[in-house]
């Protein structure tokens, strides 16, 4: 009588025994915590940029190249105007390696002038920092002659790589929320312009796939670019775009020359629009996060507070490989992440929180 | 000589009744006080010592001019201290008088009770009474002559019967209160009548009529006061009150939350007002050894609350409190060099449901808590809630002394 009881709550004891391994693994705080490896109190430079001046704005990248080490940049931005002189722009970039340890500061060649997206590494180890190139200590250069600043400049909010010694950059048409194509700049190994200023389009959609012109809405469908990872072996871009209007994400991969051939379309089998999920090789809905792309996937860091880890093929399209792997994360939109998964330059995730100011690295968790 | 013989048969068998209805030798005296204590009101005690000495004269008893006073004195019964009418004119002088007339009156707004009382000095034995009820006001004269009308028939009965007073039809006899631990002092209308002892309070004598509705309290030092209204139905009753509830003077709470499940905390709590407002503290630590290449992390949660309690009383066996306040969670991670996470929150009201179960209770709460997002923190500007969107629950057991 007694065996068979037991035989019957056996299911149950063991419902009961995985339901309590979830909900002793339920907690408020993120997941990372105790990955938490270094930190580093970065206030008094941070007052000394900003001169007590508030609201002070952020942002927190890596750049990374296989032939460098990596580092870590934090952009602090004082409020740039001013009463008296208008646009006055105070910036700085704080540049760490990737231990955190401070490498050097640099300020804008002039007030007008100002930091911005993309930061990468380029050919010959500088680093190039919206229109400005710097070295990797954060010190001035004088190429492009004379002021080591692109003219004109490319579009801001953009991501940039290295292949051989051209440097590329994509970004989303300047002064558009989204747009059916990207813009690309192709720079040589002394920083000028291998096509005329502000470099040619690549097109996402083919025409037929585009809503017509006419549509009142056209300015705010289309695509914006969230990230872009290049293989240097595959000569891949993997571009990450963010469908804002279906609050979704898609990825798709084109090779380097056929992406900067003048004629190349990211998706060339889209007949009509809307453009389905399915059509695109991998497709996440999700209200927009905060992504970080690199070779093998991406992160996004989402206002829900979950912080997950995409992988993706790594030949072919980039189609989902395996489960996403998602944690708790940051419930607070004012943090600031940058990641470095890197298998030369190291794997781990940086973390900035304006009200302590304390940079944190922590150790891979994905 | 037969009509001489059936005159002295028909005076001896009407000789009692003569003796009885009209004995000139009868005195008695006139007491009156307030039932509350203090000084007396001279009109309503005119109007009653007129009032009555006129229903005693017309009852053939002779009225003793003036009033009498209680004795004074530091170990004699006094208003409203002594409530037993008996202890209380015993401490009369009244001299040769074979009956005195008490009455004790009450004026709350507009109404007039008055309570009266035959006694006995020389035996010191309540010889009966009336409990009588009267508006106030400008119909006073008529209200008190109305209430002596009512007493009138005590009177009769003493006359007529002396000592062989019956108990009076209509009034309840005896009340025993049982219920309220020993040493509850129970009030009866406004009254005082006795402290539980052994278990129960007997009332033997009451001038209150049967079907009277009377408000019942019962106070204890400790305790919370319990009040209640009773009809009095029977001559003979039982009044069934509830245990009075202790006044909470402190908690020990022991919790467990569901959102940091492998710890467990403790808290305690000063009751600045019994069961009402309160003081409180709470620590909450997980137990985290970490695992392969995880290191372990820490939390250590401690909140000062202030608190009160809502919606139902000290009797009721679930209550509700809410409490506000402020917390800190530090938080520890093992072989981190840095400084310790530091995540300061605000309680925003902790709505906390707490089931009574004899001195011990169970608690049930979300945590409402708003983390601040100062300092080097994990959680940042938010409200702190698990990845599922709800609050941490917590689920405790407290004790209560």
């Amino acid at each position: 009588m007694v065996r068979m009881a037991l035989r019957r709550a056996a299911p149950f004891v063991a419902m009961i025994a995985l339901a309590g391994c979830d909900v002793l693994t339920v907690t408020p705080f993120p997941a990372f915590t105790s990955e938490t490896d270094t930190a580093v109190d970065l206030g008094s430079r941070i007052d000394a940029i900003a001169g007590g001046k508030t609201p002070i704005t952020y942002d927190l990248v890596t750049v990374d190249d296989p032939a460098q080490d990596p580092r870590v940049l934090l952009l602090v931005e004082p409020p740039s105007s001013d009463a008296d002189v208008g646009f006055n722009y105070s910036g700085q970039l704080i540049f760490m390696d990737r231990d955190l340890n401070f490498v050097g500061q640099a300020a804008t060649k002039t007030s007008l002038d100002y930091f911005s997206r993309p930061y990468s590494y380029a050919a010959d180890g500088t680093i190039l920092a919206g229109y400005t190139v710097l070295t990797a200590n954060g010190a001035r250069t004088t190429v492009p002659a004379p002021y080591g600043q692109l003219n004109p400049p490319p579009g801001i909010e953009g991501f940039s790589f290295t292949d051989g010694a051209n440097t590329y950059i994509f970004s989303t048409p300047a002064g558009q929320y989204a747009s059916f194509d990207l813009q690309f700049a192709i720079l040589l190994p002394t920083w000028g312009y291998s096509l005329t200023p502000n470099g040619t389009n690549l097109a996402i959609v083919p025409a037929a796939a585009r809503p017509a012109l006419t549509d009142p809405n056209y300015a705010n469908l289309g695509y914006q670019l969230v990230g872009l990872a290049y293989d240097n072996s595959t000569t891949d871009i993997t571009f990450v775009l963010s469908e804002p209007a279906n609050g979704r994400i898609v990825a798709v991969r084109l090779d380097l020359a056929t992406a900067t051939s003048g004629g190349g379309v990211l998706l060339p089998n889209a007949t009509a629009w809307p453009v389905p999920a399915s059509a695109w090789p991998l497709a996440v809905t999700v209200d927009r996060p905060e992504l970080h792309a690199d070779a093998g996937g991406f992160f996004m860091v989402q206002r829900d507070g979950w912080l997950t880890r995409t992988n993706w093929a790594l030949t072919g399209q980039p189609r989902q490989d395996g489960s996403p792997l998602q944690i708790v994360g940051d419930k607070s939109l004012s943090r600031h992440y940058a990641f470095l998964n890197s298998k030369t330059g190291g794997e781990y995730m940086y973390r900035f929180d304006p009200s302590s100011r304390m940079l944190t690295r922590y150790k891979r968790w994905w | 000589m037969a009509k001489g013989r059936l005159a002295a048969v028909l005076f001896f068998l009407a000789l009692p009744a003569l003796l009885f209805a009209a004995d000139p030798g009868r005195k008695s005296a006139l007491f009156m006080a307030p039932l509350t204590g203090g000084s007396g009101d001279p009109l309503v005690e005119d109007i009653l010592a007129s009032e009555l000495t006129t229903a005693l004269q017309n009852a053939g008893i002779t009225v003793a001019p003036g009033r009498l006073a209680l004795a004074t004195g530091a170990d004699q019964p006094k208003i409203p201290d002594e409530q037993r009418v008996s202890y209380l004119l015993r401490g009369l002088d009244a001299g040769d008088t074979d009956v005195v007339v008490a009455a004790f009156y009450l004026v709350q707004g507009d109404t007039l009770v008055i309570q009266f009382a035959l006694y006995d000095p020389k035996v010191r034995t309540m010889l009966g009474g009336v409990l009588t009820r009267a508006r106030k006001g400008l119909t006073l004269f008529a209200s008190v002559s109305e209430a002596v009308t009512q007493f009138g028939p005590a009177i009769q009965r003493y006359v007529q019967g002396g000592y062989q007073v019956q108990p009076p039809a209509g009034i309840v006899e005896r009340i025993e209160v049982t219920g309220p631990q020993d040493g509850s002092h129970v009030v009866l209308l406004d009254r005082e009548v006795g402290v539980v002892s052994g278990g129960s309070l007997v009332i033997p004598y009451t001038q209150f009529e049967v079907g009277s509705i009377i408000p019942v309290k019962v106070t204890k030092a400790g305790y919370h006061t319990y009040e209640g209204t009773y009809k009095l139905t029977t001559p003979q009753v039982a009044l069934r009150l509830p245990a009075l509830h202790r006044e909470t003077r402190a908690d020990a709470d022991l919790v467990w939350t569901f959102g940091q499940a492998t710890g467990v905390g403790f808290g305690g709590r000063i009751h600045i007002v019994p069961d009402t407002l309160f003081l409180g503290m709470e620590h909450y630590r997980t137990f985290d050894y970490g695992s392969f290449a995880v290191a372990p992390v820490r939390h250590y949660d401690t909140n000062l609350q202030l608190g009160g309690y809502l919606i139902f009383g000290t009797s009721s066996i679930i209550r509700l409190h809410l409490a506000i306040g402020a917390g800190l969670i530090v938080t520890n991670v093992a072989g981190f060099s840095g400084p310790d996470y530091t995540d300061w929150y605000v309680l925003a009201g902790d709505p906390t449901a707490e089931l009574t179960l004899g001195p011990v209770k169970v608690i049930l709460r979300p945590e409402l808590h708003y983390a601040l997002g100062v300092g080097y923190n994990l959680l940042g500007r938010t409200w702190i809630r698990t990845p599922y969107g709800i609050p941490p629950l917590t689920i405790g057991v407290r004790y209560s002394w």
